[in-house]
């Protein structure tokens, strides 16, 4: 099976996000991903592109996130990559899941969803840019 | 989102449609807030269609379950899909909430 690409540049705020997960759609149902790959990619770029959103780039000065996905017959490769101030997000401590209703905190989950959907998440500066790669088996995710 | 609301077994039921992300979990935030300041805290989600839910919508839930549980009411999670549960074992809510395979089954517990 030949490799299917889709590349997408998306100013990163909330109408370029909902744009960019649109065409990611469109791109899996094209490429004959399985529906639950379709919603880990989905997710994945919903969680990642919402933090360089919220913590990455300034307010009112929305930067650029570029997308990057191939989906080869055994696996799909998602790569994103931006120019906010460098931050490897897999540095963040992952949410304690067995806290009580009580005392478990707001947020801090999206990082760890990705981390726990994809099969392989890493991050590396490139050119100065942050580039978190992940890799998706498609036996894997059913 | 389309949010509806119903009785079903005399237990109020609140049933969002779509997908719950950045783009609309505040709409939900904002009902489920408003249902319990109006004193209503006993109800049933009903998540038989919803299609996704990323961790902001998450973070509504928790919200609403942390209110709920301050009025000593009881909020239920109802008829969830095989993905919108996959991102709930994740995170461990499962373990936080009362989580039934169906709204009737969410309705007619004790």
């Amino acid at each position: 099976m030949s490799t299917t690409c889709l590349e997408i540049a998306l100013v990163a705020d909330q109408p370029g996000l909902a744009a960019a997960l649109d065409r990611l759609d469109r791109f899996a149902g094209a490429a004959g991903l399985s529906e639950d790959a379709a919603f880990r990619i989905r997710l994945a770029v919903d969680e990642l592109v919402n933090n360089v959103i919220d913590h990455g780039y300034g307010e009112g000065a929305p930067g650029e996130v570029r997308i990057r996905l191939e989906a080869e017959a055994s696996r799909v490769t998602l790569a994103l990559s931006d120019n906010a101030p460098l931050f490897d997000p897999f540095t963040l401590q992952p949410p304690d899941v067995e806290e009580s209703l009580e005392t478990r905190p707001l947020g801090g989950l999206g990082v760890h969803l990705v981390r726990n959907l994809m099969t392989e998440a890493r991050y590396r500066v490139v050119d100065g840019r942050n580039h978190v790669l992940l890799v998706l088996d498609r036996e894997a995710s059913g | 989102m389309q949010i509806v609301e119903r009785h079903h077994n005399a237990v109020l039921v609140i049933r969002p449609t779509g997908r719950l992300d950045s783009s609309n979990a505040p709409l939900l935030d904002q009902h489920l807030s408003a249902t319990i300041d109006r004193g209503d805290t006993i109800f049933v989600i009903d998540l038989s269609t919803l299609d996704y839910i990323s961790s902001i919508g998450l973070s509504v839930l928790l919200s609403a379950a942390k209110k709920v549980k301050r009025a000593e009411g009881r909020v239920a999670l109802a008829a969830l899909n095989e993905r919108v549960r996959t991102v709930m074992e994740i995170s461990g809510f499962i373990r936080i909430f009362d989580i039934y395979p169906s709204v009737e089954a969410a309705t007619v517990s004790p």
